[in-house]
């Protein structure tokens, strides 16, 4: 898929983990993993927002586009 | 003291789906499977012809009265007879584990509505094959099986498309 998912990046960056991050944008631990092992098909706006707001980071920070 | 778990109408709706195939499951049982044995066994012990038989409007005095033609339709018929039970149980049990858009359940639908179908073309030959006589146009009976088996395929076919939303679905974060 083009679209790569650096979440793994961004939560080692910012010392977080998995667990905690689905806790404070309130998604489960199973849909984050599934974001951050690249099998999302889509993503809300709204659980983006929340992702950006807790990491402190862009979108681009996060979503990487590889042709 | 604990409040009871308020349940969401997705889980609501989904018991009252059990409910109904654990329902449709015993009526199976109770109006095709238990008369299906019982004809089976009276077969056996050859107690199935006091009076004759009537098979597709003509009637027979004996079994080896019927021909040939006919006894390959009747065993054909039997194997569709247990092909769809068979199915229908199975999609039943589906139905009884939350299980309502699968793969599965399509692949089942697919199969039932090849069965239905099958079942109005196997009437009208097993209709030739009785009276002698090879009418085109089908019947209300197996017309109705072959319009019904058609129908069922195509709810099977946007079954498959309903598959492939709740797979979009649950892959969206």
């Amino acid at each position: 898929m083009p679209i790569i998912v650096n979440l793994d990046v961004v939560l080692a960056q910012r010392k977080l983990r998995l667990n905690d991050l689905a806790a404070a944008v309130d998604i489960t631990p199973q849909n984050l993993s599934i974001l951050k092992t690249g099998k999302a098909r889509a993503i809300r706006f709204s659980t983006l927002e929340a992702i950006c707001e807790t990491l402190q980071c862009q979108p681009g920070d996060i979503l990487e586009y590889r042709p | 003291m604990n409040t009871p778990k308020k349940q969401t109408p997705t889980a609501v709706s989904l018991e009252r789906i059990r409910k109904i195939s654990r329902t449709l499951k015993l009526l199976l049982g109770f109006f095709f499977i238990a008369p299906m044995l019982m004809v089976g066994l009276a077969f056996c012990q050859a107690k199935a012809w006091p009076q004759g038989c009537t098979i597709s409007g003509v009637h027979y005095a004996t079994f080896s009265e019927v021909p040939a033609a006919l006894r390959v339709m009747l065993a054909l018929g039997l194997v569709w007879y247990v092909w769809t039970l068979v199915t229908c149980w199975q999609l039943l049990n589906l139905y009884g584990r939350g299980e309502i858009f699968s793969r599965a359940n399509v692949r089942l639908y697919q199969r039932l509505g090849h069965l239905i179908f099958a079942g109005g073309l196997l009437q009208m030959v097993a209709q030739a094959a009785a009276t002698g006589q090879f009418r085109l146009w089908p019947d209300t009976g197996s017309g109705s099986w072959i319009i019904g088996g058609l129908f069922v395929v195509m709810i099977a076919a946007i079954m498959e498309e309903g598959c492939k939303l709740r797979e979009e679905q649950e892959l969206t974060v």
